[in-house]
């Protein structure tokens, strides 16, 4: 009984709302009301809710025996009518139920019934029982992956008004409002976020990932990062930025009724790398800082100071103290020019010798001395190479590398020989004339000697000196820079030997005739060794006419 | 509670049902099978009267087709082979159109009410249509339903009485088993949870739905417990963890494309990609972030309306059940056949068989009403005129 009263009721509504066409109204308003049902309480016959979201209200028990509390709340069909705003216009807030589900599912007062598979936006989903005891009613939305469809549906005491994605079976068929003011169709735009790795990979995805366009934001979903936009046809620029990566945009078209594909790829974002570095590109397209005007930016990202070396060939530059250049050998830095070098000796604690810096010479040693390393004048300064000598002078300075055996003669190689048979030696130490005849006289080095004003032979620096001769008597005669020259007559015999004793007077002393006798008495050795002939021997040769020996040695 | 019986309906569940069971097992004389017949006959006659309906009344072709759609099932089953899919070149040499027809076995009947053994269902007279919204056939071979109408979990072991679990609520839709065989509920609506009971009824645990991955709970399309946790699938798109296997909510909740394969190896997506076809995506395990492989495209003869299952075995097989329907290309563009397909798929996409099942015949919402059990079968639980029926096909 109560349902025949329902549907009766029902008749009488419709019958007085067909009299007029619903007011036009969009799938976005029929939407968004539906969306603001959501979450109000099942109230059985009721239809009515409000736009702030509060007074829900609630509902328990079994409907039609249900217990509702508040004000607000709607059933199935109250809030099928009440978002499609039929048969009039009407706040949502004012409770109103002009149709059941038996009206909507066999009637068309202000809709009519499309083919399931043409259902959009905004239409609804009726089923009505043959034994007219049981409908239902819901606002479908969308179609998922499989088919099954996003509503808004008042489902019942227990869940109230929801929105769920759920199946639809195939007792229900679609209705469609009348008078929809059909917005011009739009396009569906779709795509993916995904990581940009420079080639054709978009596996890669990034979930959470905010998309916008035309001032519309809308997250890339979980898994696949997948996004979508409904847009009206035309270009737009879509971008897309994710922490950790860099933004990204695109332009894509949209056209009507059509789903166009759109994915962006994003580049991880670059860290800029000025670690160490205080100028250049830091890697990511930015910089590590700005030299100076001075300065260049090196390779390694540092600021170097650039020498300024215009005009200068050498010494250090103005700015930054470097080098210009190295001048040449021989040449001087002279204010950045190179120049011919004027060389200055350098003598500095230095006797003789090449001065370190020109070469030139420090001075010359005196007579007798040497200059050693340092240029400084020695009287050993020269050290003598007696390798392999016994006897004469050294091959470097000179110096007599020692005296053979009376006996034995020197030969030029430095080797003591003995006195050739057909040939005597001559020998003797050039000493100053000593009054004392016990205490000779310092030598003399380096005096001349003359054999009969022909013969010359040089005594070494210890005023000693010795050569073969062919056996006769000579006037040897000695001379010796500060010395007045003095002689000595002195025999020798074929394979013997004699020592002829000179003595020097310094320049200034008188010399008388006793000189010579006193050169005489110098006196002479045999190798026989008698001394008891000497006088007659000598008296006899100062009677003699003198001789010419013939020489065979000398040094 | 609700237990609305109307005569057509009754008739054409007996039709399918106990027509369908008789043959099956064939424990009736000669003298039965042509009682049977004879009403049979009847049956043809009463449902060709009821087709001749008005459309625009009460009881027409839309409320029909389940009925019409069933009745195919028992005199031409053999349609379960029109549809083939794309990958035909790799089909079994064996065509399921030259096979046997298939059918489902009955494995259980349900009264509609609320006592012992039976399930609730609700028709409002302006409401969502109910019915049992979802059920699990676990390790153990029980059967647990969520009889959400009577607010309980019944669990069917063997032919004894069935054990209940008592629930706070009538908004449950979706169910799971964890380890221990505790019921895992899904309240997508209303409470905005996955819950843990025990046996006894004390909730374990209580898990929040909505948060990082999960923005409304409506749009939660399943509920899984793994040996890793508790996830949910959002929009037959993606799963999210949203707690570990005890029941303890994952502050890291992690997604994942797809829906994973129960031997492990693949994550599989299936969408409707035409007015007639299907396709079957897939991703290895190891590699979710690549993009996905078209596994296979799957063709229907009948307008695809929906999918309504996505099932895998342990051998890799993949179950996928789909919506067909034939309207009425005026108006009122009701509904004239529907039915029920389920096609089994290698791992690799190959189509393997096809079943054509007919649909519930009244208009009641159910949320996975196909379901492969741990015995590797796979089963439905169906909406009837005057109870439900658990269905089971061994592949």
């Amino acid at each position: 009984m109560k349902k025949i009263l329902i549907i009766v009721a029902g008749l009488c509504l419709t019958t007085t709302a067909a009299l007029a066409a619903p007011e036009p109204m969009s799938r976005d308003d029929i939407i968004n009301l539906a969306k603001s049902g959501v979450d109000y309480s099942y109230y059985w016959g009721r239809g009515s809710w409000r736009t702030d979201g509060t007074q829900h209200g609630s509902c328990s028990g079994s409907c039609p025996d249900c217990t509702h509390s508040g004000s607000y709340g709607a059933d199935c069909s109250g809030f099928v009518a009440k978002v499609w705003q039929v048969p009039s216009p009407s706040p949502v807030s004012t409770n109103s139920h002009p149709y059941s589900t038996y009206n909507f599912r066999y009637e068309s007062q202000h809709w009519s019934q499309v083919s399931r598979s043409d259902a959009v936006r905004g239409d609804a989903m009726v089923y009505r029982n043959s034994g007219n005891t049981g409908g239902h009613v819901m606002i479908y939305e969308s179609g998922d992956p499989w088919g099954q469809a996003w509503t808004y549906e008042a489902r019942g005491c227990s869940s109230g008004i929801v929105h769920n994605l759920r199946s639809i079976g195939s007792t229900y068929v679609a209705i469609r409002r009348d008078s929809i003011s059909e917005a011009p169709a739009k396009g569906t735009l779709i795509g993916s976020v995904f990581i940009d790795t420079g080639g054709d990979d978009m596996s890669l995805r990034i979930p959470g990932a905010t998309v916008s366009t035309a001032g519309t934001n809308v997250t890339a979903r979980d898994g696949d990062a997948i996004w979508s936009f409904e847009l009206q046809p035309g270009n737009y620029t879509i971008s897309a930025h994710a922490a950790g990566f860099d933004s990204n945009a695109r332009t894509c078209s949209v056209s009507a009724g059509n789903t166009s594909w759109c994915s962006i790829g994003l580049r991880e974002a670059c860290i800029p790398d000025c670690n160490g570095r205080n100028c250049g590109a830091d890697g990511c397209g930015g910089s590590c800082g700005a030299c100076a005007a001075s300065e260049a930016c090196s390779a390694d990202g540092l600021c170097i100071c650039q020498p300024e070396c215009a005009g200068l060939q050498c010494g250090p530059d103005p700015v930054c103290g470097q080098s210009c250049g190295q001048c040449q050998d021989g040449q001087e830095c002279v204010s950045g020019q190179c120049q011919e070098t004027v060389c200055r000796p350098n003598c500095t604690g230095r006797q003789c010798g090449p001065d370190p810096v020109c070469g030139q010479s420090c001075g010359q040693c005196p007579e007798g001395q040497a200059c050693e390393a340092g240029g400084v004048c020695s009287d050993s300064g020269c050290l003598p190479d007696c390798g392999g000598r016994s006897c004469g002078p050294d091959a470097r300075c000179g110096l007599n590398c020692g005296i053979c055996q009376v006996d034995r003669l020197c030969d030029t190689s430095g080797g003591c020989q003995a006195i050739d048979s057909s040939q005597g030696k001559l020998f003797g130490v050039v000493r100053e004339y000593s009054a004392d005849a016990n205490k000779p006289g310092p030598v003399i080095p380096m005096a001349s000697l003359k054999l009969d004003n022909d013969l010359q032979a040089a005594a070494d620096e210890n005023g000693y000196w010795e050569m073969a001769i062919q056996p006769g008597e000579y006037t040897v005669e000695a001379e010796a820079p500060g010395f007045t020259p003095g002689r000595a007559v002195c025999p020798v015999e074929a394979g013997s030997f004699f020592e002829c004793k000179l003595t020097l007077k310094p320049d200034g002393q008188e010399r008388n005739i006793d000189d010579d006798e006193i050169v005489v008495r110098g006196g002479c050795q045999t190798t026989s060794g008698r001394p008891g002939l000497l006088l007659p021997l000598l008296l006899f040769l100062l009677l003699l006419p003198s001789r010419r020996p013939g020489r065979s040695g000398f040094y | 509670m609700f237990n609305y019986r109307y005569h057509k309906e009754f008739f054409a569940d007996w039709l399918v049902s106990g027509g369908m069971e008789l043959a099956e097992t064939k424990a009736v004389t000669p003298k039965a099978k042509n009682i049977v017949l004879i009403v049979l006959l009847l049956a043809g006659l009463a449902v060709a009267l009821l087709a001749l309906r008005d459309s625009s009344g009460p009881g027409s072709a839309a409320e029909e087709a389940g009925r019409q759609s069933a009745e195919k099932e028992v005199a031409q089953p053999g349609l379960t082979a029109v549809a083939s899919a794309d990958n035909a070149a790799s089909e079994p040499a064996t065509s399921p159109a030259r096979q046997e027809p298939k059918r489902m076995e009955v494995v259980r009947r349900f009264e509609w009410g609320d006592g012992p053994g039976q399930l609730g269902h609700k028709i409002p007279e302006d409401g969502a249509p109910e019915g049992p919204m979802s059920f699990v056939v676990d390790d153990s071979g029980r059967v647990v339903v969520l009889d959400q109408v009577n607010s309980r979990v019944q669990i069917f072991d063997n032919d004894s009485k069935p054990a209940e679990i008592g629930l706070p609520a009538d908004t449950y839709q979706d169910i799971a088993t964890d380890a221990d065989g505790n019921p895992v509920l899904l309240d997508r609506l209303a409470r905005h949870s996955v819950e843990i009971y025990s046996p006894d009824g004390k909730l374990l645990q209580k898990t929040a739905l909505v948060g990082p991955g999960v923005p409304e709970g409506g749009g939660v399309t399943g509920l899984f417990h793994r040996p890793d946790g508790i996830w949910v699938e959002v929009e037959h798109t993606r799963l999210v963890r949203i707690a570990d296997a005890q029941g303890r909510p994952d502050t890291e909740r992690p997604v994942m494309p797809g829906r994973f394969s129960k031997d492990g190896r693949l994550i599989l997506t299936v969408a409707r990609s035409g007015q007639k076809s299907a396709d079957l995506m897939s991703w290895p395990m190891a590699d979710h972030g690549s993009a996905p492989v078209l596994l296979a495209r799957l063709q229907f003869d009948t307008r695809l309306a929906a999918i309504n299952a996505l099932e895998s075995d342990t051998n890799g097989r993949i179950f996928i059940g789909a919506l067909l329907v034939n309207e009425r290309p005026g108006p009122p563009h009701d509904v004239v056949s529907a039915n029920e397909e389920i096609v089994m798929l290698a791992a690799d996409g190959r189509l393997i068989d096809r079943l054509r099942l007919p649909v519930n015949s009244g208009p009641e919402e159910q949320f996975r009403p196909i379901r492969l059990g741990q015995d590797g079968k796979l089963y439905r639980l169906r909406c009837t005129g005057d109870g439900a029926i658990l269905e089971r096909w061994t592949p």
